[in-house]
């Protein structure tokens, strides 16, 4: 019997936002089944070499590297929830995420992608902790550092630059996506985003609201602003810490070694926000899944 | 004017099909939400969305713009809201795109003043025109690119979220300032600022930089002044409900050398009153504000005045007049009573 699929999630982020690591450590602790999860394995059929290449290179305490676009087309993973009922499909049309950016330079989109996101209830939504600062106005920089204003630097005043879309901010770009995906051609409205703030071993002493609030302060405007989002956003390390290419095992201080001597490879995720269980990848997923509205933070 | 369908920028308003406002205005006219269509603007409008929104083929979509609107945009936007609409007027180099750019730069930062981003059809557009005031374009001295005498008068938008939960429009004009001047010398050319005639708000901006040279000031205020009278006797300020005069650059009035910064202030302190005793006749609420959009000269000086600002252009502007009509030539007495009241007031 063919398997009832009663909602469909789409994981969205940029390139380097954590969405491969995350489908590697989603796949682990649903096929070990060593740690409670709200969702379990449900049932799947046809080819998961991908997925088990990366899972293996995640249980091993490696980093995941650059995902090869032609490989990672359209992998599902797919939950039950035993308790409630209902089976939920999360598809990763594009875990390198250039799919993504290619959208917001050209403003055009594959159709195939365009009919995904008609089908999609919600989004996982993928921003890194681990990112570098691209917001930065030189307002702000000449404020903290004075002496680079001088006139040492007077060229620069007559130079063009031209726009480039890689250059704007990933929080312009994440705007710009959601809204895009609620405008003309897309016929639907996205009502459900979990946001995932990935590498978040690297954060400490904020909540992942508020990481958001100050990292990316249009994204978080625009989720609230926004009636018809409901919206969590949780803060994830798939890794539970930071882990060496296997290319160059040796390149930079990295926590491996600890990793590895933890018993069950599920233990060393780590997930934070909304009293999600501490290993549990599924909560978001599960959320996005679930029919109990939240209430709107102010 | 035939009204053929109603609309509301609220989605879960039902307003368009039982009358009923979600945000309790009545009026419904007076909800800033609500729009009535004729048929013209109908037909405009499906035809645009016809054009810009296609499936394009069966491998690939085409997606919104996010560039800055252009007239035929905007016309498409405002047959399904009712955003609040400011034209921006100025020479060349007075601040206007720096003062948009600056305004979307603020909300990359947080909110504005009680204002919360809610999403805008024009993400790019107002990216293009900011990004070079950003550590990512390589430079060490913040700017704007110059809008073109070539480019045609384009609008930027921005959905915001007000304190009391309203979601409310803005969206903004930008043009050459040359175009202006040309219009200032030749006011056979006014009726081309299309963007004037459906302005709400229209704001003079005033450069502060100028002001502070004491050559070149007397003549760029006479200037200053000329258009104002120019737009103002050719009927383009006619649909508008408030001009304002926006002095920007102000880090550079505040801080121009002490000898002379009492004769600066003094100068723009009379300059202001100047105006407004000369426009005291004219239709609208005229008003004079100061502003300081990109501090380049003293970046610790930070944005004065763009909260405020945001705040005035946010305000919707009067209820529309709906009372009833008297009607002089009526066959029964009953229905003459309006012309009574009207004349004993």
């Amino acid at each position: 019997m063919a398997t009832q699929i009663t909602h469909r999630h789409l994981v969205v982020g940029l390139q380097g936002s954590g969405k491969t690591t995350f489908a590697a450590a989603l796949w682990h602790i649903l096929d070990s089944r060593d740690v409670p999860t709200k969702l379990k394995k449900g049932k799947h059929r046809g080819e998961f070499r991908y997925l088990e290449e990366i899972a293996k290179t995640w249980a091993e305490g490696w980093e995941i590297g650059r995902t090869n676009t032609e490989r990672s087309e359209l992998i599902r993973i797919n939950l039950v929830d035993e308790v409630g009922g209902g089976e939920t499909a999360l598809e990763f049309t594009d875990l390198s995420g250039e799919s993504y950016e290619r959208c917001f330079a050209t403003r055009t989109c594959q159709a195939s992608f365009g009919e995904l996101i008609e089908a999609t209830d919600g989004i996982l939504l993928f921003v890194s902790a681990n990112r570098k600062e691209d917001s930065l106005t030189i307002l702000k920089m000449l404020g903290e550092f004075p002496e680079l204003g001088t006139d040492q630097h007077e060229p620069a005043k007559t130079r063009e630059v031209a726009w480039d879309a890689a250059k704007a901010p990933q929080q312009v770009q994440i705007v710009d996506l959601l809204q895009t995906f609620v405008a003309p051609p897309f016929p639907r409205r996205l009502q459900k985003i979990a946001v995932i703030i990935s590498a978040w071993d690297l954060v400490r002493n904020v909540s992942p609201e508020a990481w958001l609030e100050e990292k990316m302060p249009l994204l978080d405007q625009f989720l609230r602003a926004n009636d018809w989002i409901s919206f969590r956003v949780y803060g994830i390390s798939a890794q539970g810490g930071r882990v060496p290419n296997k290319e160059i095992p040796t390149a930079a201080a990295n926590d491996r070694d600890k990793l590895l001597k933890v018993a069950k490879a599920s233990t060393r995720i780590r997930v934070e926000g909304f009293g999600a269980e501490k290993h549990d990848l599924t909560d978001p997923l599960a959320w996005l899944s679930g029919t109990a509205t939240d209430e709107k933070r102010g | 004017m035939t009204i053929v369908a109603r609309t509301c920028s609220q989605p879960t308003c039902k307003a368009p099909t039982t009358g009923v406002c979600e945000l309790h205005r009545d009026p419904l006219e007076s909800c800033p939400n609500f729009t009535e269509l004729d048929e013209e603007t109908v037909a405009e409008a499906d035809q645009s969305a016809a054009v810009e929104n296609p499936k394009e083929s069966d491998d690939e979509w085409t997606v919104a713009s996010s560039d800055a609107m252009t007239q035929k945009q905007l016309n498409e936007l405002l047959a399904g809201a009712a955003p609040q609409i400011v034209s921006l007027v100025g020479e060349h180099d007075a601040g206007k795109t720096t003062l948009l750019a600056a305004l979307y730069g603020a909300f990359c930062e947080g909110p504005v003043g009680n204002f919360r981003f809610a999403g805008s059809r024009t993400l790019i557009g107002f990216d293009k025109r900011f990004h070079r005031a950003r550590t990512t374009s390589e430079s060490f001295v913040p700017a704007t690119p110059r809008t073109s005498r070539d480019d045609p008068v384009y609008y930027f938008h921005l959905s915001l979220r007000d304190p009391i939960g309203e979601l409310g429009q803005l969206v903004i004009s930008d043009r050459s300032g040359e175009i202006f001047s040309a219009a200032r010398e030749d006011t056979t050319l006014v009726g081309e600022l299309t963007e004037l005639k459906q302005a709400d708000r229209v704001a003079f901006v005033l450069d502060g930089k100028k002001l502070c040279n004491p050559e070149e000031r007397h003549v760029y205020i006479r200037h200053f002044k000329q258009m104002i009278h120019a737009l103002n006797d050719n009927g383009a300020l006619e649909h508008a409900h408030s001009v304002e005069t926006l002095l920007t650059k102000i880090d550079l009035v505040k801080t121009v050398d002490k000898r002379i910064a009492k004769d600066v202030a003094d100068f723009v302190n009379e300059i202001e009153w100047q105006i407004a005793a000369e426009m005291k006749s004219a239709s609208f609420n005229l008003s004079s504000h100061r502003i300081c959009a990109m501090p380049k000269a003293h970046p610790s000086m930070g944005l004065i005045g763009i909260a405020e600002l945001l705040k005035r252009w946010m305000e919707p502007g009067p209820l529309p007049d709906i009372a009833p009509r008297a009607l002089r030539s009526a066959a029964r007495e009953i229905d003459k009573l309006d012309t009574y009241w009207v004349w004993r007031d």
